[in-house]
């Protein structure tokens, strides 16, 4: 028996003799774990449930195999999330092989041949794959381009996606400035009705690293997603800077993903996975309503959300503020969890707690400061608003304090509006 | 979470608990302790997902993964208060069905490195592909033959002729 074999046996007959003293107490030491963790997160921060993802997708959804897995999964999702293991076999079962006529060299070859002139290096990439349960995974391609000015990494795939869908829609439209931090970036409709995103920013929205990334996503009517992405370093992450900006410009960028070859490319992954609306998302979306709320005399730059989130960065003339606002439902556990301390309860049964942080997100701005009015009704629903004194997530203070005052977020969190807004 | 959610989140986590156990006990050699904390870990980002969860096509692979990274980002923070190589905690020796067996593997794994670890348990006892290694540990498919290529070398050279006498009986 070869040794891999034999390790194999005796890690198999090791493990096995492992028996856990109290599987209960594991079950519920977890669930214990994980109701903190959510009240953490729930507290930490009122992130967007669609917005965040769009935002991650952009800064990080690149490498996170986001790309590679196909059909309408293969989204804009956060790398943390289930998403990124959607083409993960199940352990033991056979591996993923290569279908169709696309190969990993003639995706390569096909990728070379609509760069311009220069030298390639680190040439990577994966043909079609189908998985163990017939789910056609789809291919892309990376290499370390040249063209005499420093080297550079691009990288390009092909996948499918809904086109009806929240996903698509995430892909091909532009984050907010508010909360990612770029340049430029446009979105626009072809004329054969296809979506185009031209997005140029960084690899960190926070510039901690001041490496550029330059992307294009391109959804087409049928739902075939071509996305492309450089940078000004030869990785995407951890390598030093190698030139002011990636190698192809705007345009180049646009001609390389909107090629026909990446169409019949992704016709041979098959339909799309069609997408079911997340629950929710029939309400108001929580923008329009934070806007119809606030005092007058506030001038709003920026605005967007979905029911459940969204934010606003209004300017009273002194200066621009971000304030955003989570409306949820069944946050009962918070209850216990969340609303403990400082808490205020209305004659109705509402808790009310009022924090003032200083660095509220952790992502650093200079100077930043949030308040945050979080309320609870008694049947669990849960409005939360943080306004910060700069005008967007990680960004440096604009103003001393937030554009609202505490008394006018409690007036705006506690009216009955936002019940048709919550996700 | 709604009630069936976490009804449903129960029943998987009750399910998976002891596999998660096992596996745990493998990365860490045979640590216990803490591999009761991994799982713990583990299944608590896992109850956090599951309102996502429907999304997860495969949320037992996933809470492998899960494990195997909450091992790694653990043995970074701590390695500091790392226990002594060779050292196994009373539990450990406890009799399985083959404890000669079990206390030599154990103490060959606990001389790799937590990422060789991690490597061998995905690949020999999760049976995953090199790729699918790559992905749950973040790192690149070449990381990952490099590093099963130098544990396998060093879990020979510790165990070599002894597995051939576990494997005959």
């Amino acid at each position: 028996m070869p040794f891999e074999d034999e390790l194999g046996d005796a890690i198999r007959r090791t493990g096995d003799t492992f028996r856990p003293s109290d599987r209960p107490g594991l079950v519920d030491g977890g669930l214990t774990r994980g109701r903190r963790r959510l009240a953490r997160r729930r507290a930490a921060a009122v992130t967007g449930s669609v917005l965040a993802l769009a935002v991650v997708g952009v800064a990080g959804g690149y490498t996170t195999g986001a790309l590679g897995s196909g059909g309408g999964q293969a989204s804009a999702a956060a790398p943390a999330t289930p998403t990124a293991v959607a083409g993960q076999a199940t352990p033991g079962a056979p591996s993923s092989s290569t279908t169709g006529g696309v190969t990993k060299e003639k995706m390569i070859e096909a990728f070379k041949a609509l760069l311009p002139e220069g030298k390639t290096t680190s040439e990577d990439g994966q043909g079609i794959t189908e998985g163990p349960k017939g789910r056609k995974t789809g291919p892309y391609a990376s290499v370390v381009f040249d063209d005499g000015q420093g080297a550079a990494a691009i990288s390009l795939g092909v996948s499918t996606v809904d086109p009806a869908g929240q996903s698509a829609d995430q892909a091909v439209t532009c984050p907010s400035k508010a909360l990612v931090q770029h340049d430029t970036c446009k979105a626009e409709t072809l004329p054969d009705g296809s979506r185009f995103m031209l997005f140029q920013g960084y690899e960190y929205p926070d510039r901690r690293v001041d490496t550029r990334l330059w992307r294009a996503v391109l959804v087409t009517p049928n739902g075939v997603q071509v996305d492309a992405g450089e940078w000004n370093a030869p990785a995407e992450k951890g390598a030093p800077v190698s030139r002011p900006a990636p190698p192809l410009t705007g345009p180049q960028l646009k001609a390389l993903v909107t090629d026909d070859v990446w169409r019949s490319i992704g016709a041979q992954l098959g339909e799309p996975h069609k997408e079911t609306p997340l629950p929710g998302s029939t309400g108001t979306s929580v923008d329009k309503i934070l806007t119809s709320l606030l005092p007058k005399g506030l001038k709003v730059h920026d605005k967007q959300g979905d029911p459940g989130y969204g934010f606003v960065v209004a300017d009273d003339g002194k200066g621009a503020g971000f304030i955003q606002v989570n409306a949820q439902t069944g946050m009962q556990d918070l209850a216990t969890e969340l609303f403990t301390g400082d808490v205020t309860t209305l004659p109705d049964g509402t808790k009310v707690m009022v924090r003032k942080e200083n660095d509220p997100d952790q992502k650093g701005g200079e100077g930043a400061v949030a308040w945050t009015v979080d309320t609870l009704r008694p049947d669990g629903f849960r409005v939360v608003m943080m306004a910060f004194n700069a005008p967007g997530q990680g960004q440096d203070a604009s103003r001393a304090e937030p554009v609202l005052t505490i008394e006018q977020m409690k007036t705006i969190v506690l009216d009955e509006k936002w019940r048709t807004a919550a996700g | 979470m709604r009630a069936s959610r976490t009804e449903e989140y129960r029943e998987f986590a009750a399910n998976r608990a002891a596999h998660l156990y096992r596996s745990a006990c493998l990365l860490t050699s045979g640590d216990t302790h803490l591999a009761e904390d991994l799982v713990q870990e583990t299944l608590g980002r896992m109850y956090v997902l599951w309102g996502r969860v429907s999304r997860i096509e495969n949320p037992a692979g996933y809470a492998q993964t899960v494990l195997v990274r909450s091992f790694l980002t653990h043995r970074r923070r701590r390695s500091a208060s790392e226990r002594p190589v060779g050292e196994l905690p009373d539990s450990a020796l406890l009799s399985g069905d083959d404890p000669e067996l079990r206390l030599a593997l154990l103490g060959a794994l606990g001389r790799l490195s937590p990422k060789d670890r991690a490597v061998v348990v995905l690949r020999y006892w999760e049976d995953r592909s090199i790729e699918e290694t790559a992905d749950a540990m973040n790192v690149s498919s070449a990381a990952v033959r490099t590093r099963a290529v130098r544990a396998l070398a060093k879990l020979r050279e510790q165990l070599g002729g002894s597995l051939v006498e576990f494997a005959a009986r």
